[in-house]
């Protein structure tokens, strides 16, 4: 494959990559870590005429799959999760204090629901879309949505409001299908 | 969109607002750190192509518009079956292997378009993969963790899943030919009781250098450990096991098979064999070889293979007699006996089902000989200089053979050769699943909507019934409470684009507690998620989440058979004609499903 090709194919596509491993792992310097290793496996894809039908798609899922491998390398996910406290930010911290709130409440999520919330906040991806990313079934997805959205509400809305309960409009993510 | 939403959109977005693309020397220097190493001979070479790539990306800047947008879903490539290999014609073929070290104890597994081979080399532990399409071979990654003993690889449809067969401390990992990386799958956790006896020395050798591995269609029962791995949660657990365990121990060392219900494992005695359940949470004992065919009180060797959806045992000595089981039935059957062929104690050590009829090796350096419709019949000549010995493997309908060793003096060896079978011995046809499944109990009458929640056992409630089918991708789900108060999701999969056409579902209605029984037997070329489906159709347990959820993310509650089969036994459909409409329903709203592009626009019932 030509490497002009792929380069096109790719651009943007790692920093999208890191910024979804990020969020997941808390962890910058894991997601660059994560992100480059999907960019490698990328380009050898393209090499042996396997390019992915979605290069951004593909490699999203391979960072997610190398961030779980690596996470699970340090110890199991739940252990990891507890240790790793507050992530490791090696760039400057955002001025907004809604972000930090919100980062650290999908942090203390299960890491099967950091993805979904993840995926569907970050990057607006559909259920099939999801499910494919992060190699789970749709019904895993709305499950864990389900029970992520109960959880952040709990986090993020301290005086005991539960926002998913708003009338502005219905979410099937709110109910489990 | 609700407040949650909208505070979590701009949350999550602000809050990797700093993350830019990486600039040219950090890419640089995160490639030159990358810590998944690819082979070392490609490993220089995909590093500086991947970043010039990345330089030209960084030198364009341009943006571009990606194939396809951010919403699509992760339409991985995979890798083409390329039946190549029994494209040479029948008999014996050379396979080549000049850039493979000599390996030794190797493990084989067949993907479906990749030979995985796996094996301590002079330089360490090494796994390459062999592509007919391509006719190359390519090292792969070093597997995550160390490997201390021989071991064990089987294919799930989706990943080679390798145990170390260290005991009782040991590693696991899994390869993806999709991704081309690898998984840490942690530890099995080695069952106490194997432990216990294994201090007391009780640890038969194994027939097979590494673990005893088998895959269910839904799980990776390792015999060798008294484990569980279930791709599913990612995540191990027991296996279960008799009391006096024992007394089996000789079992979990013989070669299990699956039989398409259960995995089997019988040795030629008087004594029962085991049989465990597809997700090897349950297990039984098998009715005992009668005494007329048997070698009574003494536990004779044998090796198994599946066959007819039959346990086909070839015992080691007894004049190479043969026998096989009907598990379901309890019925054992006299085959045809390897008449005078086994001429040595501890043969045969490899059997096989190539191609629906099954092979056998009489004896180390002997031609396998294969079961035709007329009796046994030798699979030689070979040319001259051919090895028959060494590891067996099923690839793409062939036997695979692989004799090597490192360690042999004055010169290694290592010898692979195929066999494709002659087209004159028919394969045995499918069972019908009527005729495999004959104790599925009358349908039930129907209530309202095509799902039936009614006749649910006692104590379980519906928490939400999904009175039509199905979501975008074909599945509909019923969530139940368990008298526990654990929450059961069953979902219902209907196969879409795959080998099994509608019509194939359409005679068989949702099945009830027979499900597990009926379940098919794993197929080479079925689709992963068809894997271990009733014709038609699957249920699905996703898992019990009583527990907080934090927890139920890394240990899973393990799954109560009897639960779920109570459950299902209530969900059947009024009868053939509903479950039909239900599948042409499905056809008919998916398009629709299809089409909003997020998950707030999709439907949440049709």
């Amino acid at each position: 494959m030509d490497a002009e090709v792929f380069a096109r194919e790719a651009t943007g596509v790692q920093q999208q990559v890191t910024r979804v491993v990020y969020l997941v792992a808390g962890d910058l310097g894991l997601a660059e870590e994560c992100a480059q290793e999907a960019m490698i496996r990328a380009w050898s894809q393209a090499q042996a005429g396997r390019m992915p039908d979605s290069v951004r798609a593909w490699c999203t899922t391979v960072g997610l799959n190398h961030c779980r491998s690596q996470l699970r390398r340090r110890g199991a996910e739940q252990r990891a999760l507890h240790r790793l406290g507050p992530p490791r930010v090696t760039a400057p911290a955002t001025p907004d204090p809604l972000s930090d709130e919100v980062r650290h409440a999908v942090l203390a999520l299960p890491v099967r629901q950091r993805e979904v919330v993840v995926l569907h906040y970050l990057l607006d991806l559909d259920v099939a879309a999801i499910a494919s990313t992060a190699e789970i079934t749709p019904g895993a997805v709305r499950n864990a949505l389900f029970h992520a959205r109960k959880a952040l509400s709990r986090s993020l809305t301290p005086d005991d409001r539960d926002p998913a309960a708003t009338p502005t409009g219905a979410s099937p993510a709110e109910e489990p299908t | 969109m609700t407040d949650l939403d909208r505070i979590m959109q701009r949350g999550l977005r602000q809050a990797v607002e700093h993350i830019d693309e990486p600039s040219e020397p950090d890419r640089a220097r995160a490639l030159e750190t990358s810590s998944v190493a690819p082979p070392p001979a490609h490993r220089s070479r995909s590093l500086a192509l991947a970043a010039a790539v990345l330089v030209l990306a960084a030198i364009g800047g341009a943006i571009v518009t990606i194939r396809g947008s951010a919403d699509d879903p992760a339409r991985v490539t995979t890798a083409p079956t390329a039946p190549r290999l029994a494209d040479a014609g029948p008999g014996w073929h050379t396979l080549e292997t000049e850039s493979v070290p000599p390996m030794t104890s190797p493990a084989l597994a067949w993907t479906g378009a990749e030979l995985v081979v796996a094996g301590q080399s002079p330089a360490g532990f090494e796994v390459h993969a062999y592509r007919p399409d391509t006719e190359q071979w390519q090292r792969l990654p070093d597997p995550p963790s160390e490997i201390f003993d021989s071991v064990g690889m089987v294919w799930t449809g989706a990943e080679v899943v390798m145990v170390d067969g260290a005991f009782p401390a040991s590693t696991a990992a899994a390869w993806s030919p999709t991704d081309q990386m690898w998984r840490d799958l942690g530890s099995p956790p080695a069952a106490q009781a194997l432990v216990d006896a294994g201090s007391r020395g009780i640890r038969p050798n194994p027939t097979q250098p590494g673990p005893a591995l088998v895959w269910t269609g839904e799980r990776v029962l390792d015999l060798t450990h008294g484990a569980v791995w279930d791709p599913a949660t990612r995540d191990w657990s027991a296996l279960s096991l008799p009391d006096d365990v024992v007394a089996f121990t000789g079992l979990l060392y013989t070669n299990p098979v699956w039989d398409g219900t259960e995995v089997v494992a019988a040795a030629w005695t008087t004594q029962p064999g085991l049989a465990w359940n597809a997700t090897g949470s349950t297990h039984r004992m098998l009715t005992p070889l009668p005494a007329n065919i048997a070698t009574p009180n003494y536990v004779v060797p044998a090796v198994a293979t599946e066959f007819e959806r039959r346990v086909l045992l070839v015992s080691s000595t007894d004049a190479g007699s043969v026998a096989s089981l009907d598990a379901r039935t309890g019925e054992w059957r006299r085959e045809q006996g390897l008449d005078g062929m086994i001429r040595t104690n501890g043969c045969p050590r490899q059997a096989m089902s190539i191609d629906g009829r099954p092979v056998v090796q009489p004896c180390s350096g002997e031609a396998p000989v294969q079961l035709g419709a007329d009796g046994w019949i030798s699979t030689a000549p070979a040319p001259v200089g051919h090895s028959y010995s060494g590891t067996w493997t099923q690839a793409d309908g062939v036997l695979v053979t692989w004799d090597s060793n490192w360690t042999d003096v004055p010169t290694p060896r290592l010898e692979a050769n195929y066999w494709v079978p002659p087209s004159d011995v028919e394969p045995s046809p499918p069972e019908e699943s009527s005729v495999a499944c004959p104790d599925v109990p009358p349908e039930q009458p129907g209530g309202s909507g095509w799902y039936v929640p009614e006749g649910l056992p006692d104590g379980w409630t519906v928490d939400r019934a999904v009175a039509q089918a199905a979501d975008s991708s074909g599945e509909a789900q019923l969530w139940l409470t368990t008298p526990a108060g654990n929450a059961v999701v069953v979902t219902l999969k209907v196969p879409r684009g795959g080998p099994l056409h509608l019509d194939d579902a359409v005679p068989h209605p949702l099945p009830g507690q027979e499900l597990s029984v009926c379940a098919q037997a794993p197929s080479g070329e079925l689709a992963a998620e068809l894997r271990g489906a009733w014709p038609g159709a699957y249920l699905l347990a996703n898992w019990l989440d009583a527990a907080p959820s934090a927890e139920v993310e890394t240990s899973p509650r393990p799954f109560e058979v009897a639960e779920l089969d109570a459950a299902v036994a209530a969900l059947r459909p009024a009868d053939t004609e509903t479950w039909r409409a239900f599948l042409a329903d499905v056809e008919s709203v998916d398009q629709a499903l299809l089409e909003p592009e997020t998950l707030a626009d999709l439907p949440d019932e049709t």
